[in-house]
Formats: structure tokens, sequence, C-alpha cells
């Protein structure tokens, strides 16, 4: 009788309900859901493109997750396959690391930073640029697992659970990304000799 | 200085301050530290990413376009268009599944519906149940009881199946695929919450026939 078990999803709401009962699951995890694409493709056009493929798939699979006391796993797994399908799509017709990058420098991206210098802001563009290309750096794979972690929040626990990863085989994938990112990200701006010239002038 | 006592220092440096020189002495020594450092560093990188809103209405547009788009079902759920006009209502069983708390009364509306369609050339018809329920409920019982040339796909020597479900407050709608062989057969679907028992008779003939 364990077989019978499975005919308990095939008892559904009605199309009209579906959709009500859809946008009121979804909507109190829409804006996370956005942020979340957001920090996985670098820029707001792309996040909303994702975020709306995403909403789409989450529609059509409504018998998956409708049950579910708390779906957002679920939806983050989803998210997380969706970016991952596209980076390998667009790397397979365009190479690697061109999801976001010619988007990158355009003023629209530039958050309004309140009363800055225009050093600050120097400093804040130049910064948002390496980061930018210290995650464009990662396979998408990858950079789910830092944006989950590292940038949203989520426990190792919780992040395995969501990528159905061992969490040893997390906790090293971890590991080489943020080795990754720290080369990239906390690189000396000179190298050694540059440097070593550099104090040498201003003693002269 | 001690571990501690620098990595609580580390703690309060910002991307754009650099270590003070005693600091900096005892990160050249201690790899723990400086290792406790980097992270931090990355962590203050990783922080400073700002994610920009979507455009105001974008998250209604995106909710509403999901609900616009036909849902996907699995191939042999599918019929079709050409053969939405053949749908057949087979019974309309009115049950005690609102508000009576009588079993005998007869209800204000319809709560319990039945309707199939047959895909040319195929012998599974789609029956659909339609259950208005007045609450949500978590453990409705269906029975299903399928005469000699019935078959429920995917359950070829069932002739009886009962399993628990949740019902939704409102339409809750059950989709059986039933194979329909020679003669076709009568469909008998049951359910059960609490005292009240309602039980619906449908007879499926092969349409091809």
């Amino acid at each position: 009788m364990s077989k019978l078990t499975s005919l308990a999803a095939w008892i559904r709401p009605s199309d009209s309900q579906k959709k009500a009962d859809f946008q009121a699951r979804l909507r109190p995890h829409s804006r996370a859901l956005y942020q979340t694409a957001f920090r996985l493709t670098g820029n707001q056009a792309d996040a909303e493109d994702l975020t709306q493929e995403l909403f789409l798939r989450l529609y059509q699979k409504w018998d998956h997750w409708h049950h579910l006391d708390n779906p957002l796993p679920w939806f983050l797994r989803t998210l997380t396959n969706l970016h991952i399908d596209t980076y390998r799509k667009i790397r397979h017709t365009h190479g690697a690391n061109e999801l976001t990058s010619n988007f990158d420098h355009l003023p629209f991206q530039v958050p309004a930073l309140d009363s800055a210098s225009p050093l600050a802001l120097a400093l804040a563009n130049s910064r948002k640029c390496l980061l930018n290309q210290a995650l464009n750096s990662l396979e998408a794979e990858h950079r789910s697992l830092v944006v989950l972690h590292l940038m949203e929040g989520y426990s190792l626990q919780e992040v395995a659970e969501i990528q159905h990863l061992p969490l040893g085989t997390l906790k090293s994938r971890l590991h080489r990304c943020k080795d990754k990112l720290k080369k990239i990200l906390l690189r000396e701006p000179f190298q050694e000799n540059l440097r070593f010239n550099r104090v040498s002038s201003q003693e002269d | 200085m001690k571990c501690i006592d620098a990595q609580r220092q580390l703690e309060h440096l910002d991307l754009q301050q650099q270590p003070g020189a005693l600091l900096a002495e005892h990160l050249e020594n201690c790899n723990e530290c400086l290792s406790f450092h980097q992270d931090h560093q990355l962590q203050l990188h990783l922080q400073s990413f700002r994610v920009i809103g979507p455009d105001p209405d974008f998250i209604n547009k995106a909710l509403n376009a999901a609900c616009q788009e036909p849902s996907i079902q699995p191939r042999k759920w599918t019929w079709p268009a050409s053969m939405a006009a053949s749908f057949v209502l087979v019974a309309l069983l009115l049950t005690g599944w609102l508000v009576s708390n009588e079993p005998t009364n007869p209800l204000p509306a319809t709560p319990l519906q039945v309707d199939s369609s047959q895909p040319e050339g195929q012998s599974t018809q789609q029956v659909r149940i339609l259950i208005i329920s007045d609450q949500d409920y978590s453990d409705a019982e269906i029975s299903l009881a399928l005469a000699g040339n019935l078959q429920l796909e995917g359950y070829a020597n069932q002739r009886e199946l009962t399993w628990r479900t949740q019902l939704k407050a409102g339409q809750n709608l059950l989709t059986l695929p039933i194979q329909v062989l020679e003669q076709g057969g009568e469909l008998q679907v049951s359910s059960r919450f609490g005292d009240q028992k309602h039980q619906v008779i449908v007879n499926l003939e092969d349409i091809r026939s």
C-alpha cells in the first residue's frame, strides 16, 4: 500500500484557486528571491529575467512544492539550477564570464551614495568592479554557494540541503571559492618590486 | 600582542583602513590572525555588494505573467486541444460536503462534480472530480473502486484504492487517468471526513467504440 501515498499528489486546487494560492505562497519570498537572483547574475536586467523565469517554473511545478510547509529551499534550488543552466548556455555560445560584464560599467548600475565624495565614489566603483570580476571568475555552481552562504547568510546545513550536497563537499568547495576570491580581492595593488621602488623614491 | 587582542582590532577595520604597525607586525608572524584578517576582509567585500531593487511593478507583473502561462503537464496527462470539445459530463452528484452536518440534507451548491475526456485513439480517459470544500481538511479519505474493465493508470492490479489527502477550502480538483477497456464499467469514488461520507458512481464507456 505504500505505493498509494503518491496518489495524494493527484488532488489539487482548480486553476483559479491555484493561481491565488500560488501568488499567496510565493509573494512573501519574491523579494528575497529577486535579491538572490541579483547576487547570482550581478545586474538588474539579468536578475529580473531570472526571477521571471523562476516564477514561471514554480507555477509549472506547483504540484511539486505546494504541499511543503517551507518551500523556500525548493525555490532557491530551482533558482540556482536555472542560473546554472543559463550560465552554461551563455558560456556555450559566447564563452565564459560574459554573463554580465558588458553592462557592469553602465551608470544605472551604480547605486546612489548619499553625500559621497568623488574619491569615495571612485573607490566604491573600483571595489565594485573588482568584486564583480572576482564573482564572475567563479563557476556558476560555485558562485551560488558563495551567494547563499557568504552573502545571504544561510548556514552550511541549509546550503547543503538547498544544493543537495554532502556537508564535506560543500565545505571543500567553499574553501576553494574563498581562496579564489581572496586572490583577486585581497591582492596587493602593486607588485613587490614596484612597492619597493615607491618607498625608495619617497625616502630619496 | 595576543591573538585575541589582534583579532578584536581586526574586526573593527573597514576596507579602507590598514592595520597599525603593531598589528601589521603581529600579522606577519601569526598565520591564524592573518587568515582571520583575510576572511574578515573578504566578508566586508562581499557585504559591500549592493543589490539594486527591481522596477516597482516587477514583482506583481512577474507573478501575474507566471499564472498566464499554460501549465506544463507530464506527457501522459495531456490531450490535444482539438479534443477539448469531446468532454462528456458523466455524472453530477450532490452531497453534504459543505455546511450540512446532517448527511441527508441537500446542498446549496454542487460540491462534487465529475466529468471526463478521452483523447482520440486512446483508451485512457481523464476523469476529473471537482470537490468543493467549505474549509481546509488535513485528513480527508478518498477511495476508488474500479469495475473489472477499468484500470487506474499505473495501478493495473488494484481494484480498490484508499488514501488520505489534504483538501483546501474552495475547489479541489482530482484528476484520474482511467483506462477503459472493452465495454467500460463503473467507477465508484468515495470520500470520508469525520462522520460524513460521500460517494459518486460514474459509468465510463469507451468513447471510441
